[in-house]
């Protein structure tokens, strides 16, 4: 894969700004599917739809690729920021109407980003963001303009902030925001967007938080938001910031600490539409002090922690709306109680309870124990536990067995009779 | 101080009814026959006067109906309110006068009715203006009758209650006095001047039975006269020297003090130490002041209050007074009252004793290890550090009343701040200024009652855990109704707070229980949020919070939980939650546990076969979800064998077990060695004689 070297300021078409060496003399071609551009600290106009391996940028302080309104910008090798000497953007879209970038976005190193969104047009991303290590960003938008991601903003390297947007545009994510297993950085950050729409998944893995807004505007999440670690999903730590939240999706938590969604201002109007999971070990999915639910969600249910382990019967606890509960396997009729009602009025036990009277005794019967005399053995315990003084009778047989005498009473009678 | 009323000058006339030697059954005065003490009903024709001027009453003229009885009980002389008096001829000029009767009524009577009266001989004290005095009203007051008219009206205890009436009339104004009360003086038109040959107890000085509805129905037990008017601390001394006698009349509080340190029943430790036994010690109704000295409960006490104030000019604020032995009961209603000492100091190492009143600041330090309990009403003081009570040993204090915080912020209302436990039955609440229950130490607290904060700055909750002790709230625990940051119940410590009863957060945007530490938090009972506070608030996700009752949002959104970990472990799966809908117009959005919403969807887990797992849920809305069986059934279906026959049992059985002619012959197979019941015809059967024996027992008597 050959790299080409922009030689000097000008449109990317041009041929002749295009060298095959940082310092070499002019190419004959413009850099192509197979090639890596690099601005080398001039200025190239993207004039129109291109098609490139990748765009760099090798550490210049000055110069890099700005798109023009209504290109289209391929580039399957990915863009990727400047190292740790560079002080521009690779490419900059500042125009208004469109532009859009297929490519994976990725910042490499320190205070620069990939892609920089100032314009007042709209910037459409196809490809996923990753932040680059120790606080290089993927990309920033900081104008008026919109920005639309599809794809999936990933978090990456120490301290980096893999989509920082600053300016006062939409945001349309479609794809997810992902913290995900192995990365120390924060996928994104929203400081001023009117409206950021996130359609897709929104994760946490490790101890950094997912979407961080400080934004006033409106946020929409419409997917499953998700916490693996003790970053928080979606996290407004101010006590005192207004905004609209509305969570069109579940809520889920695992056990490492954080929320999935974390607001701490009672000024921040939230609305959950769907599944509510808490942690097994009680880590609420949502912490914030206010929060309805809207629209109301069919068959949807929370769960909490029960014993706060996740493990056993007594694991979990859940409480549903009132049309799930038609959702809940019901015991066969047989084995409820006679003449019971039940699944709404749809079933009637048939499951037949003799009373105690009937039942054997000590034999357990529904909650209690039997009292019948069903058996020899049982009869004739009671009837050889027959006090004696309550054999009264006259001429009865009874009595007259209570009267029965002894050989000690017989030998005592005959012994004081003084026979012999 | 007086022993005897003679101790001050002009004393005309004394009846005493403690003297028994003075009091005869015939008429004629004293040196009659003497009554006979131990009979209630015996007639007093004579009650001798102890004055030394032999001013004699009797029923001279009468019989024995008209003679007043001895109630031996009472040591009084009682007129029947028909036709009893007693008189006594002297001839006397007051230009002023002061009479003192120990007196109760015992009837409703119509107004006028003459308990002393006093005229010249043949006349109508009715027709005279300046005579008869005490006189009864039917209203349960005394008066006098001066100058035509009822004068200086005092009221009673009412029926059947000794009192000490004081009749005083100067040349210029007159006054009257029950129990040291006085009434509203008249100032007199003219100066009083009257002659008196005829004084009389119980009937008016007219003709006897002239004027039947007069007639005193009642008990007289003393009488004293002066033909002075006493100055207020002559009047006190004879009052405060009837009240030490007649120990029934114990009514006047007087304010006792130490005047050294030493024991409650050593006589030399009270400021009355000059008095004989037993009016050396403090009374019910006397205030009691330690006066610097530390005095030592060594017996049973009731009086009006404990004191370590300072009373001018006498008494200086200090000492205290200490309990160092279990058995004993302080009792004071109107309260222990302290300065700037602890009023009580509880040393007892072992047992238990008891302070019955309401407390102040304070009021109570138990250092001991014994218990003490604390009957009464508990609120810190008005200083800093004035707690009404505080636990600092390693025993029990128990407080058996309310407890409020006081009006400075360190007056708490109560403080444990040892390792010993303080329980509480009542409701704690905190003041405007202050926490109602401090614990500091790693003592339990035990509440059995409600919780709620107090209505002023952020520290008044109405209990503050500190330290790394537990509290137990057996009640419900609200929060505030205005707008500050107290918690009824704030937990900055490592210990738990249980709380069996339900929780609400306040109106006024207070929550009900705060814990911000790590320490554990459990709640049986529905935690309900209101609009503007939640429930709880617990933010440390080190804690372990644990909910078994219901949680209820408020229908703004706010939660009546805002913790960041907690389990919820209701019993029986009996719970729902309740979280705001759209809008506060919607119906909030109920999720309920299984069972909770009704049996007509999911049975009863007593009616369900036991063993029988259901309420699993395998899909909602034709997403797979993976929620196990929620519920196993309880009832127990008995086999066919063990149900009598003809029985249903279960889906489609019935039962076979039957006693037939076969099985109930069996009986007698029954092996005799297990007829071992007492007294049973089991036992006697297997104890009858058989031929063999019989014959043995004749083989062995030789017949």
């Amino acid at each position: 894969m050959p790299n080409k070297f922009a030689r000097a300021n000008g449109n990317f078409s041009d041929a002749t700004i295009w060298s095959l060496s940082a310092t070499g003399l002019s190419a004959t071609t413009v850099p192509g599917l197979n090639d890596d551009a690099y601005s080398n600290g001039f200025t190239v106009a993207v004039d129109t739809s291109t098609t490139v391996g990748g765009l760099r940028n090798n550490n210049a302080s000055t110069g890099g690729f700005f798109l023009s309104s209504g290109v289209i910008l391929q580039c399957p090798n990915g863009i990727s920021s400047g190292g740790s000497g560079s002080a521009v953007p690779t490419v900059t879209y500042n125009l208004p109407d469109t532009a859009v970038i297929y490519a994976n976005i990725t910042g490499v190193d320190q205070n620069c980003m990939a892609v920089s969104h100032a314009g007042n047009g709209k910037l459409t991303i196809v490809g996923n963001l990753v932040g680059g290590g120790n606080g290089n960003s993927a990309v920033r938008a900081s104008s008026t303009g919109e920005i639309e991601i599809i794809g999936t903003v990933f978090g990456a390297g120490v301290n980096s902030i893999t989509f920082i947007h600053t300016g006062g545009g939409n945001i349309r994510i479609t794809g997810g925001v992902d913290s995900r297993s192995g990365s120390s950085g924060q996928p994104m950050t929203i400081a001023n967007a009117s409206l950021t729409n996130i359609t897709g998944n929104i994760t946490t893995a490790t101890t950094r938080d997912a979407v961080v807004t400080t934004s006033t505007g409106i946020l929409i999440v419409n997917g499953t938001i998700i916490s693996g670690g003790t970053g928080v999903p979606v996290l407004i730590a101010s006590t005192t910031q207004t905004g609209t939240v509305l969570l069109n999706c579940s809520l889920i938590v695992g056990s490492a600490g954080g929320s999935a969604v974390s607001i701490a201002s009672p000024n921040v109007t939230i609305r959950v539409s769907g599944n509510i999971l808490n942690a097994a070990n009680g880590v609420q999915a949502i912490y914030a002090p206010s929060y309805r639910i809207d629209p109301v969600p069919a068959n949807s249910y929370i769960r909490y922690a029960r014993n706060g382990t996740g493990v056993g019967s007594d694991a979990w606890l859940y409480q549903f709306t009132t049309d799930s509960l038609s959702a809940f396997s019901m015991p066969p009729i047989s084995a409820v109680r006679l003449g019971t009602t039940f699944a709404n009025g749809t079933l009637v036990g048939t499951c037949a309870i003799p009373t105690p009277s009937s039942v054997a005794l000590g034999v357990p019967v529904d909650n209690t124990v039997g009292a019948a005399f069903l058996n020899a053995a049982d009869a004739g315990v009671v009837l050889m536990s027959t006090p004696l003084s309550s054999l009264t009778v006259a001429n009865s047989l009874g009595l007259r067995l209570k009267n029965s005498a002894s050989s000690e009473a017989i030998g005592k009678i005959l012994a004081s009779n003084s026979y012999g | 101080m007086i022993t005897s009323p003679t101790q001050i000058s002009n004393c005309v006339v004394w009846l005493d009814a403690t003297d028994t030697t003075t009091l005869s059954s015939l008429s004629g005065g004293a040196g009659n026959s003497l009554i006979n003490t131990s009979l209630t009903g015996d007639f007093v024709g004579g009650w001798g006067d102890k004055s030394g001027n032999n001013r004699h009453f009797t029923n001279i003229g009468g019989s024995a109906s008209t003679r007043p009885t001895w109630i031996a009980a009472l040591s009084t002389v009682r007129f029947d309110g028909s036709n009893d008096y007693l008189s006594s001829f002297f001839n006397i000029t007051y230009t002023a006068q002061t009479v003192f009767v120990v007196v109760s009524n015992r009837s409703s009577t119509l107004g006028g009715v003459r308990v002393y009266s006093q005229c010249v001989t043949g006349g109508d004290d009715a027709f005279v203006s300046n005579h008869y005095i005490p006189c009864l009203a039917s209203s349960g007051s005394f008066y006098s009758y001066r100058e035509g008219n009822t004068r200086s009206t005092v009221s009673t205890r009412g029926n059947f209650l000794f009192g000490i009436y004081a009749s005083w009339i100067s040349s210029t104004s007159t006054n009257n006095f029950y129990n040291g009360s006085g009434g509203t003086p008249y100032t007199l038109g003219t100066s009083y001047n009257f002659a008196v040959n005829i004084s009389r107890l119980g009937a008016t000085t007219a003709t006897p039975g002239a004027y039947t509805n007069s007639n005193f129905s009642g008990d007289i037990s003393e009488v004293i006269v002066y033909n002075k008017a006493l100055s207020n601390a002559e009047r006190e001394d004879v009052e405060y020297y009837l009240t030490r006698k007649w120990s029934f009349l114990n009514v006047i509080p007087r304010q006792v003090y130490a005047i050294r340190s030493g024991n409650w029943s050593n006589s030399t430790t009270w400021s009355t130490s000059a008095d004989p036994l037993p009016w050396t010690f403090p009374l019910s109704s006397d205030n009691v002041y330690s006066n610097t000295f530390a005095v030592t409960a060594d017996q049973n006490a009731y009086v009006n209050t404990l004191q370590t104030n300072a009373l001018s000019p006498n008494i200086a604020a200090g000492g205290t007074f200490a309990i160092t032995q279990p058995n004993i009961t302080l009792t004071a209603p109107s309260g222990f009252l302290a300065g700037t000492t602890t009023c009580i100091t509880g040393l007892l190492s072992s047992g238990t004793s008891i302070l019955s009143g309401n407390f102040g600041g304070l009021g109570v330090s138990h250092i001991g290890n014994g218990e003490l309990r604390m009957v009464g009403n508990v609120t810190g003081g008005s200083v800093a550090s004035s707690v009404g009570a505080t636990n600092n040993g390693n025993g029990l204090l128990g407080i058996f009343g309310n407890v409020l915080g006081g009006t400075n912020a360190t007056a708490y209302g109560t403080l444990n701040n040892s390792s010993g436990n303080l329980t509480v039955v009542g409701n704690i609440s905190g003041s405007s200024a202050t926490t109602g229950l401090v614990n500091n130490s790693f003592g339990a607290c035990y509440v059995y009652g409600d919780v709620r904060p107090g209505a002023g700055i952020s520290v008044s909750a109405g209990i503050s855990n500190a330290s790394t002790g537990n509290v137990y709230v057996y009640g419900n625990v609200f929060g505030g109704t205005i707008t500050n940051n107290n918690s009824a119940i704030g937990n900055s410590s490592s210990g738990a707070i249980l709380v069996v009863g339900n929780v609400t957060g306040g109106s006024g945007g207070n929550q009900a229980i705060n814990n911000v530490s790590t320490g554990t938090l459990l709640i049986s009972g529905t935690i309900t949020a209101s609009p503007n506070a939640h429930g709880v608030i617990s933010p440390n996700a080190g804690a372990r919070n644990e909910f078994t009752g219901s949680l209820v949002n408020d229908i703004s959104g706010r939660q009546a939980v805002y913790a960041a970990r907690y389990l919820l472990r209701p019993q029986m799966f009996n719970s729902f939650t309740r979280i705001a809908g759209p809008s506060a117009t919607n119906t909030p959005v109920f999720y309920y546990a299984p069972e909770s919403y009704s049996t007509t969807f999911v049975p009863h887990t007593s009616s369900v076969a036991v063993g029988t797992a259901y309420a699993a849920v395998s899909s909602l809305s034709g997403v797979a979800v993976n929620i196990p069986v929620q519920l196993s059934g309880t009832m127990v279906v008995p086999s066919v064998g063990s149900v009598d026959r003809g029985k249903l049992v279960g889906p489609s059985g019935v039962g076979t077990a039957i006693i037939t002619t076969e099985s109930l012959q069996k009986v007698w197979d029954i092996n005799t060695a297990t007829l071992t019941a007492t007294n049973s015809i089991g036992s006697r059967l297997s104890n009858t004689a058989t031929i063999d024996q019989v014959g043995q027992q004749i083989l062995t008597l030789n017949i």
